[in-house]
């Protein structure tokens, strides 16, 4: 191996793959770290909600509707959340480092939108 | 001495703007590449494609053998690749603790005590990164990027605004690394902590770069001197 003069390097393990067959599965998956993927998931909700109360607010209370688009589920939401976790490209760098696939932040924040959405809809159909 | 790392005769216009014309740089195992060129020159563009956060007009990226032509950074960090960006990696809010976590979930955490120590960061990892001074977060970044133990790194302005021992602790970490094996790419403008562990230096100048030897050969580089050192550099 070439390098430095004089140098000898450590043989390190853990350089190229994680080293127990546990870990081996999310790394073939490229998942994140559940932590930060936990993270996502609450500024999502955080944000659907914020969301939802600005619409019930705004269209529902001030303009007085209270439609269909006000209650059901709408792509909006999703296509928000997704742009603002698009704007947190630097800590997704982090994760992009140990080799994880944004695709899951998206997938993640998608989802919990949805289901809040899909929750949203049923508690409100009776009204 | 072959290189592990090459971003190879690389274009990059912005519209009409071109950046780089035909601008290279590489790194080999075990030792550090100083790339040095004036503001806005496209030394962070260049890193940028290096990593696969960008894409280029033309030209390749090569990394451990193999050669990309749209590289992507988390199939190169994968391979062992580490880019740290000249902006804060770390997540404001989180903790450093649980930002080492996420790299001890995925490669283990056999070294992590050791670079802690060494990097004076045991009393700052309960603290959000958010909370941290500028050379404190600088520390924790170098910690994330050493516990990976990556093949390559490539670290745009890591110098850059941050005091003398915050800059000498770093240094020390990247001629660890390259102890290690680690081939690293720096740039920056603090040509004396950059020229103080670099063992090689590339000079970025109008879109294409100069392989101009070792930080003493860069020194007497006539040009080099004139152009991007300065009459200071003469004194």
């Amino acid at each position: 191996m070439c390098g430095r003069a004089g140098t000898t390097y450590l043989k390190d393990p853990m350089r190229d793959a994680p080293q127990s067959r546990a870990a081996s599965l999310p790394h073939a998956l490229r998942l994140p770290y559940p932590g930060y993927l936990a993270v996502v998931v609450r500024r999502s909700a955080v944000t659907w909600l914020l969301v939802r109360l600005f619409c019930f607010i705004v269209l529902g209370v001030i303009l007085s509707d209270f439609s269909a688009s006000v209650r059901q589920p709408t792509w909006g939401v999703p296509a928000l959340l997704v742009w603002l976790d698009r704007r947190r490209f630097h800590e997704l760098l982090l994760h992009a480092n140990l080799g994880a696939s944004e695709l899951w932040f998206w997938a993640a924040s998608l989802a919990t939108v949805f289901a809040l959405d899909t929750a949203a809809a049923i508690v409100l159909r009776p009204f | 001495m072959p290189p592990i790392f090459a971003a190879d005769s690389i274009g990059k216009s912005f519209g009409d703007r071109t950046v780089l014309k035909a601008a290279s740089v590489w790194a080999a195992e075990g030792r550090i590449t100083a790339l040095f060129g004036r503001n806005g020159c496209g030394k962070s563009t260049l890193l940028r494609i290096g990593a696969g956060l960008m894409r280029a007009d033309h030209g390749v990226v090569l990394f451990r053998g193999r050669a990309y032509l749209r590289p992507r950074l988390r199939e190169l960090a994968a391979r062992g690749l580490f880019y740290l960006p000249d902006r804060e990696l770390l997540s404001p809010r989180q903790t450093v603790r649980e930002q080492i976590r996420a790299v001890e979930w995925r490669f283990g955490r056999g070294r992590t005590e050791g670079i802690l120590d060494r990097l004076g960061l045991r009393q700052r990892l309960d603290q959000p990164a958010v909370e941290l001074s500028g050379g404190e977060r600088r520390r924790a970044e170098i910690a994330v990027a050493w516990i990976r133990a990556p093949r390559c790194l490539l670290a745009d302005e890591p110098f850059a605004g941050i005091n003398p021992s915050d800059a000498a602790v770093l240094a020390d970490a990247f001629r660890e690394l390259a102890r290690e094996g680690c081939a690293l790419v720096i740039t920056g403008h603090e040509v004396p902590e950059v020229m103080d562990v670099a063992d090689e230096v590339v000079w970025m100048v109008a879109g294409t770069t100069h392989g101009i030897g070792t930080p003493a050969e860069a020194s007497r580089h006539d040009r080099f001197r004139r152009e991007y050192l300065g009459p200071a550099a003469g004194r």
